[in-house]
């Protein structure tokens, strides 16, 4: 209740122009809702400065080696459609629309996370670099990269960017390059097998040897074994030794 | 992903779900480097480093 009047009292200070641009924003919704049509989620972080100091809440997480302080979310909104127009039809994309429920969801749960009173500047779906704070003072990040099927890519960009609890920090640092060598990586990251050079090393105690048992024989040495018969031309020639030489095509 | 930039009008911040955040903590530049020892991205970078001494 009390963040509903602080939004309230939000717009009721925003000029004529944000008000338009908001009430286009809900109609827009609405239009897209009314005819069943996936509407991409968006998720907004409150970047909010009192004086000198901003604001961060710390997640609770049970890796405490985690990233956990970041700035709060702000609210869940929906975007409004872009790209191509689709048809009235409900969209055959169910997968999309649940990744969509499914942000709906972590956001307002998110938006209940913490509550201070503030207020907002209005955002906009802007190209992330091509934002300027002369237009507005709301900074819209999409880094990753754009793809011919904008509603395709919103989808997948959203399930990349909001996977965890907690604010988009954690994405963009994870997009980082210059984080992929910190200790939080490095810790993670397993060291390659000396033997083949792949994948994870095999420590002793790691993995005790599996137990011979009628559902589970024990491997027979490599001369116990008996030896396939080669099947193929191929196989049959790399056996006696000769080179195989692809017979010629008949006419 | 939106950022949007906020001031507070009153009030005071708190934690409303106890199950997802343990604290709230108003932050200056040690403390905000301290805490997030990372960069953010680049907009808000720009608007923390203008703002948060």
């Amino acid at each position: 209740m009390r963040l509903q009047r602080a939004l309230d009292t939000a717009y009721s200070r925003a000029d004529e122009q944000a008000k338009l641009r908001f009430a286009r924003q809900l109609q827009a919704d609405d239009e897209a809702a009314a005819a069943g049509i996936a509407v991409p989620l968006a998720i907004a972080i409150a970047v909010v400065i009192n004086g000198e100091d901003v604001l961060l809440v710390c997640r609770r997480e049970a890796d405490p080696a985690g990233i956990i302080w970041g700035s709060p979310p702000a609210s869940s909104s929906r975007e409004p459609p872009r790209g191509r127009p689709r048809s009235g039809k409900p969209s055959p994309k169910p997968a999309s629309t649940a990744r969509s429920a499914t942000n709906s969801a972590a956001a307002s749960t998110r938006s209940r996370a913490c509550a201070p009173t503030t207020s907002s500047a209005t955002t906009s779906p802007a190209k992330p670099r091509t934002a300027t704070r002369s237009r507005t003072r709301a900074s819209s990040g999409r880094p990753e990269k754009t793809s011919p099927d904008s509603s395709r890519n919103s989808a997948s960009t959203r399930q990349f960017c909001v996977p965890w609890k907690g604010s988009n920090e954690r994405a963009h640092h994870q997009r980082t390059p210059s984080h992929r060598g910190s200790r939080h990586h490095q810790r993670r990251a397993s060291p390659p097998d000396p033997a083949t050079g792949k994948g994870k090393a095999s420590s002793p105690g790691s993995s005790p040897p599996a137990r011979s048992s009628p559902a589970n024989p024990a491997p027979r040495p490599q001369s116990e074994r008996p030896k396939r018969k080669p099947a193929s031309r191929y196989e049959q020639q790399a056996a006696s030794g000769n080179a195989y030489t692809p017979t010629p095509a008949e006419p | 992903m939106i950022y949007t930039a906020c001031d507070v009008v009153d009030g005071t911040a708190y934690v409303a779900d106890d199950d997802e955040l343990a604290e709230v903590a108003w932050c200056d530049r040690a403390t905000l480097t301290a805490h997030v020892p990372y960069p953010f991205f680049g907009p808000v970078q720009d608007h923390l480093d203008a703002n948060v001494r």
